[in-house]
């Protein structure tokens, strides 16, 4: 599988501010990419770089197998669609209108603009002035023209700003249909890692320009499981069985909390406990919400 | 209310206001330098000159340059949106009279920088007239009235139409208007209040050599009823500018 | 591409009342013009010439670059708010193509603005003044050359509105250029500056033809100032990072 976004060593510097800091973002084809990280930890400069809407401080930009350069530019920004920042429109002029001069500068056909007001269910408002939209109109209106076109790839900045849950949740199925339904590959950057759990694949972590964590949700889900309870009726009985598996054997009445433990080892575990008779009455795993993990990732390292 | 100036003042901060304020300066500096007095009797004469030079040239400058200062005033809210975050933060009356008293404040700083413009020229140019100091007063006094008048009739578009567009173009047809208006039977001048620079102004031509390419200039008595009626009409227009901002739906 | 830009560029200027200025500009600079000719009849004697003269001064002096600045500004404005350069920055287009099609979007309403300022002026020649005869071609192939000194003042302001995030400041800094002009003019550096350029090709303030024997040297000198215009927006919209 090829990658569709690569970038190595990117950096970005504002005088003396590094916004960016030698990020390596590899994001496979085909895939929904969830970029995640605080306010600020530099999402949005990324992706400007990624568009050569910025010019990089150092490193390189590849899309589609290309590198980002002068020359090519143009070639791969045809096969792009963005939403960065706010969505953009022209307020005095209607949301049809807005999308014919989108649809113009992309030299797409007029028809295109028909299907994506109907995917972002915009039909009904396109007559109206963007002017009078609301945000959450705004945003849909600035994800139609990202969509103008069919891209190869499409990189959304927040793209639920905005948005009311029942819009949230439509721009989920649409996000997440989309690499099966076009082909498409996306880049979708978010701070809140709840919204993203349905909908991406891969995920990257990024806090103060730095990649914390990148892989597929699933490897991110494994980093979440949390400690066991486990309850008893006869505690004291258990405890050399614990001690024999080198497990802590703190005294707490009738509940034990053990550390994560592979399923394996837990499964010889209960069998041991149930076998010297300490009455094995319920075991419930917890997991991490991923909201704890991303905290864990981004909360600023203890100092001493 | 020293509050909301102050707040204004900030708001100015980058803005570069000074540097448009002291950027007039320069060209009417350069403009009025350009025609520089060279005979003896030209100097002797160069005052007046100066004096009924400068009301065409604020005829020409300062309609566009009220509407430039005024329309930015007023536009920074609407490019970020501020006004419905000021509404509840501070009431309308204080930000409105934060926003007259700074403008006022720059529009009177200009009419300093040209006073000081004018008094830098007679200096640097060796004029031998006596300089008429009751003549400059006025003569500042009314392109303050009028400036002031202007001004607030540029924020009032600026207010109504949420776009600087229409603010600077009425300054730009105005400025047009008041010129031509000063070539027209004096009458013309007062139904255009872009150039009211002109018919305020005391000095006239009074001979008008073409052989010899000499002008004789005159005074004539101040004209207080037109100077009166300018005053008038700003504060009208600060009332209603006042009324707009008190009624805006933001 | 270009092609696009431009079809895209007019799209946006729908619904906006703009043209109104040029439309009125001239008008004003007419009935002026008209009325201060036949005010002056004992001193101004050479006819088409003179009305051109009493046209023309101002209008090409100050109020065009004003108004085109005016038209420069709103152009960029529309690109300024609502983050709408990250939008047409991302665009499939060369940038320099975004800047050209703006400077097509003026130059035609300016090519439009110099026509019904020279039918006013045949039509005030002819109506008002009462001339028999009809005005010399030279007259017609000064507002060509204005028209062509135009060209560097549109790409100057487009630049400098493109730069300036604020509205009314080009416009101020059109008027101030206008000015300049004026003075070097005067003093017979027209060539060297982008703003004397249109008043000089106008002929705007003499009767005689102030660039006789220097054609070559003034399509020369309005190339030089346009192609350094475009060259300076060129690496401008290349060379910055976007901030929308």
């Amino acid at each position: 599988m090829q990658n569709v976004i690569e970038t190595d060593a990117l950096c970005k510097t504002y005088g003396s501010h590094r916004v960016v800091d030698h990020l390596a973002l590899t994001v496979p084809e085909g895939c929904v990419y969830g970029f995640l990280g605080p306010n600020g930890a530099g999402k949005s400069t990324t992706m400007k770089m990624l568009l050569g809407l910025v010019h990089p401080t150092s490193g390189t930009v590849r899309l589609l197998g290309k590198p980002m350069t002068d020359a090519n530019r143009l070639a791969l920004l045809q096969q792009t669609g963005s939403l960065i920042e706010s969505p953009s429109g022209y307020l005095h002029l209607t949301a049809r209108e807005n999308l014919e001069i989108v649809a113009d500068l992309k030299g797409v056909s007029r028809k295109d603009i028909t299907r994506v007001l109907d995917i972002v269910q915009l039909t009904r408002d396109q007559h109206r002035k963007v002017g009078q939209y609301s945000l959450g109109m705004k945003q849909r209106l600035g994800i139609a023209m990202a969509l103008l076109g069919s891209p190869k790839l499409l990189i959304l900045d927040e793209p639920t700003n905005g948005l009311d849950p029942a819009g949230i949740q439509e721009m989920r199925e649409l996000i997440r249909t989309m690499p099966a339904a076009t082909g498409a590959t996306v880049l979708i950057s978010s701070h809140l890692l709840g919204e993203m759990e349905q909908m991406v694949e891969q995920v990257g972590i990024i806090d103060h320009g730095r990649m914390l964590f990148e892989g597929p949700l699933t490897e991110l889900q494994r980093h979440s499981r949390g400690d066991l309870t486990l309850r008893l009726l006869h505690p004291a009985k258990a405890l050399p069985v614990l001690r024999a598996n080198g497990l802590p054997t703190a005294d707490t009445g009738s509940t034990l909390t053990l550390p994560p433990l592979r399923d394996d080892l837990l499964a010889g575990l209960v069998q041991a406990l149930a076998d010297s008779g300490a009455g094995v009455v319920g075991l419930t795993q917890h997991t991490k919400t991923l909201e704890e993990i991303f905290l864990t990732l981004t909360a600023p390292k203890e100092v001493g | 209310m020293l509050q909301a100036l102050h707040a204004e003042w900030q708001k100015a901060h980058r803005r570069h206001d000074l540097v448009l304020c002291f950027g007039f300066a320069v060209i009417t500096y350069l403009w009025l330098g350009s025609t520089a007095p060279t005979g003896a009797d030209e100097r002797a004469n160069a005052y007046s000159a100066l004096f009924y030079a400068v009301p065409i040239i604020n005829t020409i400058l300062l309609p566009v340059m009220m509407a430039v200062l005024a329309s930015r005033l007023w536009d920074v809210e609407e490019k970020g949106c501020t006004a419905k975050l000021l509404y509840t933060l501070q009431s309308r009356r204080s930000l409105f009279l934060g926003k007259a008293v700074f403008g006022f404040g720059e529009v009177a700083l200009m009419v300093i920088l040209e006073a000081a413009v004018i008094v830098v020229l007679g200096r640097t140019q060796g004029y031998t007239e006596t300089f008429p100091a009751g003549q400059f007063a006025y003569l500042n006094t009314c392109t303050l009235a009028v400036s002031t008048m202007l001004y607030f009739s540029e924020l009032l578009l600026a207010l109504w139409f949420r776009n600087p567009l229409p603010a600077v173009c009425t300054g730009i047809v105005g400025a047009l208007l008041g010129l031509f208006s000063a070539f027209m039977p004096p009458a013309a001048g007062y139904f255009v209040p872009w150039g009211y620079y002109v018919p305020l102004c005391s000095y006239e031509v009074k001979v008008w050599d073409q052989a010899a390419h000499t002008v004789t200039y005159g005074t004539r008595p101040f004209n207080w009823e037109l100077l009166t009626f300018t005053v008038g009409l700003a504060v009208f227009l600060f009332g209603v500018c006042w009324r707009v901002m008190r009624n805006k739906e933001v | 591409m270009l092609k696009r830009c431009i079809l895209a560029e007019s799209r946006k200027l729908r619904r906006s009342p703009i043209w109104l200025l040029f439309f009125v500009m001239p008008l004003i600079s007419a009935s002026y013009g008209t009325f201060n000719y036949l005010q002056n009849l004992e001193i101004l004697h050479e006819r088409w010439y003179s009305l051109w003269t009493q046209h023309t001064l101002f209008y090409s002096m100050l109020f065009f670059p004003a108004m085109v600045a005016a038209y420069a500004a709103y152009l960029w404005r529309l690109e300024h708010l609502g983050h709408n350069w990250n939008l047409i920055m991302a665009a499939p287009v060369p940038p320099l193509d975004l800047f050209f099609a703006k400077f097509c979007v003026v130059c035609k309403l300016a090519l439009l603005t110099q026509v019904w300022e020279l039918t006013l002026f045949v039509a005030c020649g002819k109506l008002f003044a009462r001339f028999g005869d009809w005005p010399p071609v030279e007259l017609v192939v000064f507002a060509l050359r204005g028209t062509l000194g135009a060209l560097a003042v549109i790409a100057a302001q487009l630049l400098l509105a493109m730069v300036i995030r604020s509205f009314a400041v080009p416009i101020f800094l059109a008027i101030v250029g206008g000015i300049a002009g004026m003075l070097l003019g005067s003093k017979g550096y027209s060539l060297l500056w982008p703003y004397c350029l249109m008043q000089a090709g106008m002929n705007a303030n003499r009767s005689e033809d102030v660039l006789a024997g220097q054609a070559v040297q003034f399509a020369a000198a309005s190339a030089l100032w346009l192609a350094a215009m475009f060259v300076i927006a060129y690496l401008l919209l290349k060379e910055r990072d976007v901030k929308a």
